[in-house]
This record gives C-alpha cells, structure tokens and sequence, in this order.
C-alpha cells in the first residue's frame, strides 16, 4: 500500500519536474532569441521563469526526499549498524517531517497574508497562486520523509 | 536555557544525519521565535529567492550538465584530449586531468566525476604503467578540479548568495582553475620521466578524426564564454542557450541519447540535485536574514579586527578556517552558510569579493580531498574498493600541490582579478 502511494506521488513528481525544466529550458531560450533578434523583452515572462526556479526547487527537494538524497553531514550513519541504525533512521525521519510540518504552518500563514494584501505577479497574476507551491512543496517534503522510511523497511531500497 | 537546550538539540540532530535544510529552517524560526518576532517572516525572507535574477541559471546548466554526462560527451573528450597530449610525458595523466575538470564543471562538482569518468581513467593509467599510488590519488584529486571554471554550479551559486556579477566570476576562475591544472600536470611529468611510462606517437590523423567526432560539443566553450564576453548575452541566457544547444546535439544530432528512454532520468535527476541545493538556500534566507538583524556579522567582523590587523594574516586564518570547513560540509551548503558571514570581513581587509570567491571556491576544492572526511576520499574508496587509510596516503602528494596553488591563488590577486580588468 505504501509502495503504491509512495510510487504514485513519485510519479507525479517526476511529471512535474520534467514539465518544469522542458518549459525552463524552453521559454528561455524562445526569450533569449527574442531579446536578440527582435529586440523584445517580456519582464512578465521572467517574472515567470524566476517563480518556476522556486517550483523546481520544491519538487526537487520532495523528490530528493523520497529517494533520500538530501545533503547532510552524514558522520554517524557511517558507523551506525542494526537497531541503532533503525532508531537514528526514526529519530531523524520524525524530527525532519516535524519541522517540514512547522514551515508548512507559517508558509500557510504566507499565504493567507498574500491573500489579504492581494499582491501580484508580472501586475495581473494574484502572487499566491504561485506562492502556494511553499506550503504544498514543504507539506510534500513532511509525508515523503516517513514514507521512504516505510517503504523501504518493507522492501530494500536501492 | 531553553535556546542552549534547543541549541544542543538541532547540533546532536545535524551530526546525526538530519537533512541541512531542516536543521537551518527550524534554526530561523527558533531564533525569530525567541527575539519576539513572527516566524512567517522566514517564508517571506524564502519567497525572496524568487527575485534573485541569476538564480535560474542554475536548473539551466544542471539540465545541460546531466545531458552530457549521460551521453558519449566524455569519452570524445578523453579520445580527443589524447590524440592533443597523450604523446607528452605524463600525457595520459594530463589528459585524465583535463577531461575530469570539463567533466565536473559541467557536472556541477557534486563528486559525480569520480563515479562516472575515474572508473574510467583508472584502469586507462595503470595500463599505460603508471603506479596503482599515483593514479588512484590522481583519480580522487581530479574528482574536484575544474570546479573553478565556467559554468561551474559552486561558481554560480557564489555569485548569488554574495551578490557578485557571474561573469566576472567565470573570467576570474580562468587562470586559477588552469594552474591548479598546470601544477597536477607537471607533477604527472616528473612521475613519468622517473618511472617512464607507455607513450603513444602524437598522429594528426587521429586528432583531425578526433575533432570530427566531438563537432557538436567544441563549439559549447565558444557559445558559453564567447556569448557573455562578447557581450552578447547575459550569463543566465548563456545557461539557455547552453541547455537548448545541449539537448539538441546530444539527443538529435548524436543521438547518444533517446528522449522516450532517457529524457525522464536526466530531468528529474538534474530536478533533484538543483532541488537539493535550492532548499537549503532557500532555508538560509531566514537565517541569514536573523544574522543579519541580529548584527552577527558586525560583531564578528569587530571581533576579528581586534585580534588580526593586516590583510596577509587575515588571509592564512580564511584560508585554515574554510580547509576545515571544506572538509566537514559540502560544498554547496558551506557556500550559502559560511558566505554571507565571510564577505562583510573580507571586505573590511579590502579583499576583493570576485578574488574572495576563487579562493573560497579553491579551498573547498581542495576540502573534498582533506582528511579525515574529505568527500572524494570516501567517494574514491567506495569506487575503487580501496581503504580509507589508503586513500589518505596516495592523495597526500596531490593535497600539497594543491595546497601550493592555493597559496599562488590567495596572495596573488591578479591571477583571479587580472582577466576581469583587462576584459572591463
């Protein structure tokens, strides 16, 4: 069940950084094309680009969670083994979604502010609608913590 | 009391393996918590990567960077850098040099290099007689040369979190990042005039047919540092040139790579590399912005002018301080952490903050061979089987080389600034 749910959102995940990055790769080149050729810039659509930075980040890092690859200074892992290594693996996995859960609360909090102020992107955009990528992205990166952990104490991940 | 709890708490956790970007988040908002102030300005101070300009080009390179990787791009390298150097003395070694520092500037220097081209030079030196000591220190040197030279992520990175023009950073990272070479090659030199090793006849044939074969990829250095120096774009818009040029030569001109088969892989590996960095920047905007408030760095600065008064002493503490951090971070979260705090000081001995970058950038290199936890070290050892001891043993000959380029690079400015002035 686990398995499933994890592959799923590991899916849509993937989806979506593909998504992002052919569009990064694409639209700015289109841009840099039109700046050179045409003389035309588009600050709404580098407005944009610079907002899909922070999309990309997002997904990456629960994507990075999911296959538990985030930096960290790994000195004690080395020499943990057995039942210790299963409390660290616990212990660390709990603190981790804990605090993603705490930035999910103020990053929430964010955006209701967002909301209220009515800000905008690139003058027509409402900026929380690309904001909101902070509470969901920080969210994702709390429930994929324990569920790699989940995962693969059923079956060895790679 | 209750912050040295918490305090004791977030280190215990950090040497225990907790993800950076959770330790510094909950950091920020424990500090801002702690002084009175709503910790949702974390986010708001998060949100500001938004409107850093150059930010995008880091996905854009990274993109760029994977695709090569995983095409045939190293192995033309190597054939074309050997029919260049490979009858020189120590040409082989030259040629493992060069091909690994193209390799990880692309690469991003995330210790990729050893893994996918060491395990391929490695067996190339001992054939050519070169010792197993020398070439796997060889090897485990390598994994972070080239890091100083365009469009390298931690040169990128840098720029960003200290506010300094790219540009000038990819022209200052020339001359050094070509040194720390030199000096590796010449070393390669002496190895093969002492113990000679197996030359091969220099054949313009094989470099005319070397040079066809890499057509596509020759012209990536022209684009890249011809297009922003000759002004005609910016270094993010180089980053989308790069990636578009990149994509198109390696998955439709080559065909090394299939866009059903591998295009997936490439995006969401390139994904999470850049959104293994980007988070734990975007966790730092908070702290930093607290240091910041807190006047942490003026502090610092005025309890370091107390106890160094000249530039020259200065600079050897810089130089000891980010060897140790070099060794115990990695290279990207040492950049967001430790940058912010370092810049203000060095100015105040007016160090120039593009020189400061080189030697930041040239001390992390050479940290990912320190002992006792230099990353390549670990990395090289896993690769090749090796133990760690030994490891330590075979890269101390190449540490001190690189320690001596170092010390060119730190107290010679205009090896990093010369470039950038005369190309104003």
């Amino acid at each position: 069940m686990i398995t499933k749910i994890r592959k799923t959102i590991d899916k849509f995940l993937t989806g979506m950084a593909i998504f992002l990055m052919l569009s990064l790769v694409l639209f700015s080149f289109l841009q840099v094309m039109l700046r050179n050729l045409f003389g035309a810039s588009m600050d709404a659509a580098d407005e944009f680009m610079r907002n899909g930075v922070l999309w990309i980040a997002f997904i990456g890092a629960a994507l990075t969670t999911l296959h538990g690859k985030h930096i960290s200074i790994d000195i004690l892992p080395r020499f943990a083994k057995g039942k210790g290594k299963k409390i660290l693996d616990w212990t660390l996995t709990i603190s981790a979604a804990i605090i993603c859960l705490v930035m999910t609360w103020y990053s929430t909090e964010f955006i209701i502010l967002e909301i209220q102020m009515k800000s905008l992107i690139a003058g027509f955009c409402p900026a929380w609608l690309i904001e909101i990528i902070i509470p969901i992205g920080f969210f994702l990166l709390a429930i994929s913590f324990p569920m790699r952990l989940l995962d693969k104490s059923q079956k060895a991940d790679s | 009391m209750n912050g040295l709890i918490f305090t004791g708490i977030i280190v215990l956790l950090v040497i225990a393996g907790l993800p950076l970007f959770a330790a510094i988040s909950i950091s920020s908002v424990l500090l801002f918590l702690s002084s009175g102030i709503d910790p949702t300005v974390v986010i708001v101070e998060l949100y500001r990567i938004a409107s850093a300009p150059t930010l995008l080009a880091i996905p854009l390179f990274t993109f760029a960077g994977f695709i090569l990787a995983e095409s045939k791009a190293p192995r033309r390298l190597l054939n074309l850098a050997d029919s260049l150097f490979g009858w020189a003395p120590g040409g082989v070694a030259i040629v493992s040099l060069i091909t690994c520092a193209l390799f990880t500037c692309f690469t991003g220097a995330s210790g990729i290099t050893i893994i996918a081209i060491g395990g391929l030079i490695y067996p190339i030196l001992r054939k050519h007689n070169y010792t197993e000591k020398f070439s796997l220190g060889l090897v485990t040197a390598s994994g972070s040369l080239g890091l100083l030279f365009a469009p390298s992520l931690p040169l990128i990175l840098y720029g960003v979190v200290a506010s300094v023009s790219i540009d000038q950073l990819f022209l200052a990272g020339i001359l050094p990042g070509t040194l720390l070479i030199l000096i590796l090659s010449l070393y390669a030199a002496k190895q093969d005039i002492i113990s000679p090793t197996i030359r091969k006849k220099f054949s313009i044939r094989s470099l005319i047919q070397t040079t066809i074969a890499a057509r596509w990829e020759l012209p990536i250095p022209i684009i890249i540092l011809g297009g922003i120096y000759g002004g005609i774009f910016t270094a993010v818009e180089a980053a989308a040139v790069m990636a578009f040029y990149v994509f198109i030569a390696e998955f439709f001109l080559y065909r090394d790579l299939s866009v059903r088969k591998d295009l997936v892989r490439i995006a969401r590996d390139g994904t999470q590399l850049v959104g293994g960095i980007l988070i734990i920047l975007s966790a730092a905007m908070g702290l930093t912005a607290y240091l910041i408030d807190a006047q942490i760095p003026q502090n610092l600065l005025t309890a370091i002018q107390e106890v160094i008064h000249s530039k020259f002493v200065f600079l050897i503490a810089l130089n000891i301080f980010l060897l140790i951090t070099g060794a115990l971070l990695d290279i990207f979260s040492a950049i967001i952490i430790v940058v912010p705090l370092i810049v203000p000081i060095a100015l105040s001995y007016q160090i120039d903050p593009v020189h400061l970058g080189i030697i930041f950038l040239t001390n992390l290199e050479i940290g990912y061979i320190t002992p006792p936890i230099g990353l390549n070290l670990f990395i090289s050892s896993f690769r090749f089987k090796k133990s760690i001891l030994e490891l330590y043993r075979v890269s101390v000959p190449f540490l001190l080389l690189m320690l001596v380029a170092l010390i060119l690079i730190t107290y010679i400015p205009g090896l990093s600034l010369w470039l950038v002035q005369a190309l104003k």
